[in-house]
């Protein structure tokens, strides 16, 4: 049986290592970071939603996560082999890596965490993912020896490990120990760099260093690499309001406020006394057409919305000049990115007029569904409206609450809706959450099958080039048949005080703390 | 005076039924589900189904209502969808919050309004009335958020005298709780002095003009000893209901105060998990709010007959 | 010190509102002297600034009202030059103050005890419990039974007349040199005034303090004042001695004040052979306050008690009794607003009540309602026309023909036609009740209930309205069931007299047998509270006359004094053929 190597951990030096609590940490250094709701609990993968991630990894590890440019890299895994025929996946892992109540990371350990999260009668949130209900399923787990952890596949997924590294679904390994007799959870035990100090519900969560940490390489890179805790402790203070969180970086209350929108930007941009850290995330934005509807199946009308909407201002405009226009679901800041990706619409007001004469549209009133919670949802429908307005279309906004905006997406009961997608590190991934059958789930935006053949060959290849062009040719017909209009990835902005040193934001969105120092009296 | 309470809490169990049954309609006729919020874009069908079901959203809603009050019966109040934390903990604990930010900022603004009130009454149409009455109309009329707002930019930002962000708990370190506390409760009370103040003008001006405030005089009082002795007690049953009201709206909407100060309040408690479709939460928080709101106007009945003796129980 | 000491005289006084001219003055030049232990009756309808006038005094006028000129000289101290601490030491220690409204002029929030006692405390050096020693002692001599109680009960708990003799009492505590009355009877029953009267005379005259007595009622006047002063728009117009002024009034507006008094010219009785137009029997009316729990026991408050009562067509049947008597009750069970809990409603051959439907009792062709209060019984929105209009029963009639009958109408209560086109709220309170007359009888209806018509308004806008009834009565024929707490008003109108004590008819007869015969004692009593005006024909002099009755009632009927009996019957003693009297009741 030949194995292809694929991972391999190069700065084993950095691993052996002994001391990774270099200094400075005096026992009493705090970040305090603005955390805009409380978490939703600590058990991974159950209840979550993106600032409960941020703790999440913090805390906890997978076997494999993220690097810098949303590349899989190993992570409690010092290596993984994958077979042939894409179905065994073997695990090797670290050395001398232990959980926060100091008991040894093996294989056994990851072999009980996977049994218990794909077991059918659990909650966990992506069990679908493997469990076959959509062709992938994980058929057989095993711990071969302390190091070793082996995975089968019923069918090759390109996207496999990527799977395993997302961080929305949470597969992180969790100590067994987390958990009491009768599976419920009790407390979170994971290997990262940070350890839960202390939950005060509704005010905030204050997480500590874990000083027997281990590093999985020399440098910073994405989730992975270098994480070395150099402030003792990590305090997320639950502030639900943006102008608070300023206030409170302002007065030197605070930190570090992330996620801030393109608008709070002004408030902070001439403040000399913040740093404002801007990026480009995964997440894209996008202007979805119900191609259900009697009026939008017609493809002139939707190429002649396409033309008369100039994409790179909105980008511009609504991103504060961080985000440029991206016609891809693949993020600009992808490996699998190229220039074939950049193709897409071009703002012309006359091929606008041309399309629209083409089409059926006579002035019938086209409703455009966006929210307020999310203020770039909103600038970017704002924006649309203005446009389509000015072209002659007859376009009704309408603000509803998101909830509500999740349930006309769900059930695709909508003409147009100004929408936002979380990024998706593997364009397979990505497009599978645009791509499918309507009529068995109209959340599904795209209907093609010469695309769907694409993905599902794309699935089998493990090649990274031979990935990229499938990819570039199923962008090729989503242009063509303009499902929706992707409008530009999401920008980050993050603002800390001067006195946070070596803070970067990453394009994944998550804040990450580690390798951050504290310096007191740096403000001016 | 016994089978009045009685009598009162016998007919405020209908009105919370019926406030809970609306409730439990409303938050479920609204769109959105807070099975597919929690799922976000990751969700597909099937793990939309059973997230449903491990919720207990996929019964029937009269199915839901009637387990829902036969857990409320027997005080199970069951643990919210989102967190799963258990709802009469949460709610507990963010309601003390709450309770102690609106107690002391009622209390200051009694402490100040009324003696306003009662002067403003004494000195009617002057030049001191007409000022005082200007300056509670102002406070009355700016939001509450605004009034916050500038409290957080000059002390905490500018002066930085006073901390603008979290809460510290009264068990925990009494000063730095006071602290803490200090800016919320002013940017609260301030509106209430506009309001108490200008309901104890009025009645206050009102009994001036009686007949027993004249025979007062006519006994040789001053008016200061007529103020303490005759004015206040009767302008003040008339104000008590106000105070009554008051705490019992504040102690449900205090929700920007509590999220622009960042205080672990109810009102918030409120806010998010409608944001969220909590049913639970919400449910649980409506029904304590609306018997908080019965409890406090009990507890303002029973203390009138002291200002007003002919009110009888 | 001699009996003509003056204690306080008032020079030259002008009293005036700031926002007015000059020539507006309130009181204008008033001037009187006030002798040691003298009763100075200052009389004169509402709004003659007698009030003001008084209160000036003590400088307890209201704010906008201004001295302008004039002195008071209290034993020889000009008030006016006191700065108000000063004068704070003369209210309640020198000068004392009774206000009309016992109802309103005790703090509601306070004890008795400590609002008697507030004065000793602040005027004197006593201690709160030797302060408290006194007003005990205090109402133990004004005869209040169980002082002790009072001391720590509250206004509400007590009579209305209980109240005025503990103002009068606590006002006494601290022996003033000059006592200022305000109106210290009228807002009482009119068995009870007599007596806190007498009181207030007794406790006065005692310590040698002179009264200021402001009043309308000549008859107190008459009975207790030493000294009268007329006023009239704010001028003194004429004083004097009591009798003398009395006797032989020089000034018009005396003489007008006098003749308005009831004048006793007793008609004689009309007997009718025909059916009455509305036959009462067996008519008890209760309210019942319903119990929350089963368990509790509802209370029921017994308004009337089995009463008997017919009126004869063209007859007027006056039915008088204190407030909560009952008379207002059935008042409203004969219109058909009162639903009785036994006994029968016959009106003009309609039984009322029969159905359920509330509308059906109502026959506003038989029978219309005059209230008391013209101010709130006229809707402030409607022009008159539009008032009058409603009353018109016909549907059928022509604009012009109605707005001819209600014009009609207006002229036969002495109202300009004009008026038609005019709001309530730009008419006094007289011409209002003229209107609310009209309205009630422009349906020519067969009986009118006229439930205290006159008691809002003033002594000579009564006389007036009273002879407008009157002469509408006699022209037109129609009964009327006239309900009044006092005697006085009916004497001239009513055909037979019905009395009523705790819900129960104790009296009735005709007008003359009860005025001269009366047998109750709650009759009595209520008769000798009403004085009239006799006008000697030779001398042309006046002379006011409060009856008494010779005690000619026969030693067999014992009269059940206390009514506070649920399920009894009731005797009757039949001293003619119209005129009963209720003996005792007998518990069935």
């Amino acid at each position: 049986m030949r194995v292809i190597v694929v991972f391999v951990l190069l700065s084993l030096s950095a691993c052996s290592s002994e001391n990774e609590s270099i200094k400075p940490r005096d026992g009493n250094s705090q970040i305090v970071v603005a955390l805009r709701n409380d978490v939703r609990g600590f058990e991974p993968g159950i209840s979550r939603d993106v600032f409960t991630d941020d703790l999440f990894l913090h805390i906890y590890e997978g076997l494999v996560t993220y690097d810098e440019k949303g590349g899989v890299i190993p992570l409690l895994a010092e290596s993984v082999n994958i077979s042939e025929n894409g179905l065994t996946y073997e695990f090797t892992l670290r050395e001398k890596v232990v959980f926060h109540n100091d008991k040894p990371l093996n294989s056994e350990v990851v072999k009980k965490h996977y049994e218990r999260i794909l077991d059918p009668d659990g909650t966990w949130l992506c069990r679908s993912w493997y469990d076959g209900s959509r062709g992938l399923e994980i058929i057989e787990l095993e711990a071969p020896d302390d190091k070793t952890f082996v995975m089968t596949l019923n069918t090759p997924d390109a996207s496999f490990l990527d799977k395993l590294a997302n961080v929305q679904c949470g597969g992180y390994i969790v100590h067994p120990d987390s958990f009491d007799q009768d599976g419920n959870f009790i407390e979170p035990i994971g290997t990262g760099p940070y350890a839960l100090s202390q939950w005060q519900k509704g005010e905030f969560v204050s997480l500590e260093a874990f000083t027997q940490y281990r590093s999985s390489g020399a440098q910073k890179d994405g989730l992975g690499g270098a994480k070395r805790a150099l402030v003792d402790k990590i305090k997320w203070q639950i502030i639900p309001d943006i102008s608070s969180s300023i206030a409170g970086l302002l007065s030197g209350q605070i930190d570090m406020a992330g996620r801030l929108d393109a608008t709070s930007l002004y408030d902070v941009i001439n403040e000399t006394n913040l740093e404002v850290h801007k990026q480009q995330s995964f997440d894209w934005n996008t202007l979805l057409f119900q191609t259900k509807d009697p009026l939008l199946s017609d493809l002139a009308l939707r190429q002649a919305i396409a033309s008369a909407l100039d994409i790179n201002s909105i980008a511009q405009s609504v991103s504060g000049g961080i985000s440029k226009q991206n016609p891809s679901v693949v993020s600009t800041q992808s490996r699998y990115y190229s220039d074939c990706h950049t193709a897409g619409y071009t703002f012309d007001k006359s091929k606008a007029k041309q399309f629209l004469q083409q089409s059926r549209y006579v002035g019938q009133a086209i409703s455009l569904i966006t929210n307020k919670r999310y203020n770039h949802m909103y600038d970017n429908a704002l924006l649309i409206h203005f446009m389509l307005t000015q072209a002659g279309f007859n376009v009704e906004l309408e603000v509803v609450e998101w909830s509500t905006q999740v349930d006309l997406y769900l059930t695709g009961n909508f003409q147009l809706m100004v929408f936002g997608y979380s990024g998706r590190t593997d364009p397979l991934l990505a497009y599978e959450a645009i791509l499918g059958d309507k009529s068995q789930h109209p959340y599904y935006q795209w209907e093609n099958d010469k695309a769907r053949g694409l993905l599902n060959q794309s699935m089998r290849e493990i090649s990274a080039e031979q990935r990229k062009e499938t990819f570039c040719e199923v962008h090729k017909l989503m242009i063509q048949d303009i499902p929706l209009i992707n409008l530009h990835n999401q920008y980050i902005i993050d603002v800390t005080t001067p006195s946070l040193i070596d803070y970067a934001p990453y394009t994944l969105q998550t804040p990450r703390f580690w390798g951050v120092k504290k310096e007191e009296g740096r403000r001016q | 005076m016994f089978n009045y309470i009685l009598k009162r809490v016998f007919l405020a169990i209908p009105t919370l039924l019926i406030a809970s049954l609306i409730v439990f309609i409303m938050v479920r006729i609204l769109p959105g589900d807070p099975a597919a919020l929690m799922l976000g874009d990751m969700q597909d069908a099937r793990s939309l189904e059973q997230m449903r079901a491990q919720l207990g959203l996929d019964k029937p809603i009269v199915m839901q209502y009637l387990i829902w009050l036969s857990d409320m019966l027997s005080f199970e109040f069951g643990n919210s969808i989102i967190t799963g934390q258990s709802v009469s903990e949460l709610i507990f604990d963010r309601f003390f919050v709450t309770f102690q930010l609106v107690m002391v900022a009622v209390g200051i603004a009694i402490i100040i309004a009324i003696p306003s009130g009662l002067y403003a009454a004494l000195k009617h149409n002057t030049f001191t009335d007409h000022s005082i009455m200007m300056l509670s109309i102002f406070l009355l009329s700016i939001p509450s958020f605004w009034i916050a707002l500038m409290l957080v930019l000059v002390f905490g930002v500018e002066l930085r005298w006073l901390p603008t962000i979290g809460y510290v708990a009264l068990s925990d370190n009494v000063q730095e709780a006071i602290r803490y506390l200090i800016l919320p409760v002013v940017s609260l009370a301030l509106v209430v002095i506009g309001q108490f103040t200008r309901m104890m003008r009025s009645t206050s001006i009102d009994i001036l003009n009686t007949e027993f405030v004249l025979n007062a005089r006519a006994k040789g009082l001053s008016e200061i000893q007529i103020l303490k002795r005759h004015i206040f007690k009767n302008a003040f049953a008339p104000t008590l209901t106000i105070i009554g009201m008051v705490i019992g709206s504040l102690l449900g909407g205090a929700a920007v105060i509590e999220t622009l100060f960042t205080l672990p309040g109810i009102g918030r408690l409120m806010v998010d998990s409608l944001y969220s479709r909590d049913y639970p939460v919400i449910q649980a928080s409506t029904l304590l709010m609306g018997g908080v709101f019965v409890l406090v106007n009990l507890l303002v009945d029973l203390l009138y007959p002291f200002f007003d003796p002919r009110v009888k129980l | 010190m001699t009996k003509s000491e003056v204690v306080l005289s008032i020079f030259e006084l002008s009293l005036g509102f700031s926002a007015l001219e000059n020539t507006n003055l309130v009181v204008e030049k008033a001037e009187f002297h006030i002798k040691k232990g003298e009763i100075v009756a200052l009389i004169g309808e509402s709004g003659s600034g007698k009030t003001l006038l008084a209160k000036s005094i003590i400088r307890l006028q209201p704010d906008d009202c201004q001295l302008i000129n004039g002195s008071i000289v209290m034993n020889g101290i000009e008030l006016n030059e006191l700065s108000l601490a000063q004068i704070r030491e003369y209210r309640g220690r020198e000068i004392g103050l009774i206000l009309q409204e016992p109802m309103v002029s005790l703090n509601p929030s306070m004890r008795v005890g400590e609002q008697m006692i507030e004065g000793l405390l602040l005027h004197t050096k006593l201690t709160k419990s030797e302060a408290l020693q006194r007003a005990k002692t205090m109402l133990v001599k004004v005869g209040i039974p169980e002082p002790e109680k009072r001391l720590t009960q509250y206004a509400h708990e007590l009579s209305g007349g209980l109240r005025q003799r503990i103002m009068i009492a606590s006002v006494m505590l601290l022996k003033p040199k000059l006592v200022i009355a305000d109106e210290p009877t009228t807002a009482l029953d009119a068995s009870v005034q007599n007596s806190v009267m007498q009181m207030l005379v007794e406790l006065t005259s005692e310590i040698n303090a002179s009264v200021l007595l402001i009043t309308h009622d000549l008859s107190v006047v008459a009975d207790y004042a030493n000294e009268v002063v007329v006023i009239e728009k704010g001028k003194v117009v004429e004083k004097g001695k009591c009798s003398k002024v009395f006797a032989k009034p020089k000034h018009p507006y005396t003489t007008k004040l006098l003749e308005a008094l009831p004048i006793y010219k007793p008609k004689p009785l009309n007997v009718s052979e025909s059916a009455p137009v509305v036959q009462i029997n067996d008519v008890s009316v209760s309210f019942k306050s319903k119990a929350f729990f089963p368990w509790q026991e509802s209370k029921i408050f017994r308004a009337v008690k089995s009463a008997n009562l017919s009126i004869l067509p063209g007859n007027v049947t006056a039915l008088v009794g204190e407030s909560g008597s009952g008379k207002s009750t059935l008042g409203r069970t004969v219109v058909g607003l009162c639903q009785p809990t036994s006994g029968s409603v016959e009106l003009d051959g309609h039984r009322l009540y029969e159905t359920s439907s509330a509308k059906r009792n109502l026959h506003p062709d038989i029978v219309q309602l005059i209230f008391q209060d013209p101010y709130s019984s006229l809707n402030p929105k409607m022009k008159l026309e539009e008032i009058l209009y409603e009353g018109i029963l016909q549907a059928d009639l022509s604009y012009e023909t109605r707005r001819k009958m209600a014009g009609d109408m207006l002229e036969e209560v002495d109202l300009p036609r004009e008026f038609l086109k005019r709001y309530p709220h730009e008419l006094s309170g007289g011409q209002r009740q003229r209107v609310c007359i009209a309205r009630a009888l422009i349906s020519n209806p067969k009986l009118v209930v006229a439930d205290e018509p006159v008691s809002a308004l003033d002594l000579t806008v009564q006389s007036k309205v009273l002879k407008l009834l009157n002469r509408l009565q006699q022209e037109r024929q129609f009964s009327m069931l006239f309900i009044s707490h006092d005697l006085a008003v009916v004497q001239q109108l009513a055909d037979t007299v019905v009395v009523m004590e705790h819900g129960v008819i104790v009296e009735k007869g005709a007008t003359t047998d009860i005025f001269e015969n009366a047998h109750h004692p709650y009759t009595r009593r209520l008769i000798e509270a009403s004085p009239y005006l006799e006008k000697c024909h030779i001398t042309q002099e006046y002379k006011l006359t409060t009856r008494r009755i010779s005690n000619k009632t026969p030693k067999a009927l014992n009269f059940c004094e206390t009514l506070e009996f649920d399920d009894e019957e009731t005797v009757f003693h039949q001293v003619n053929q119209h005129h009963s009297v209720l003996i005792k009741a007998i518990r069935t």
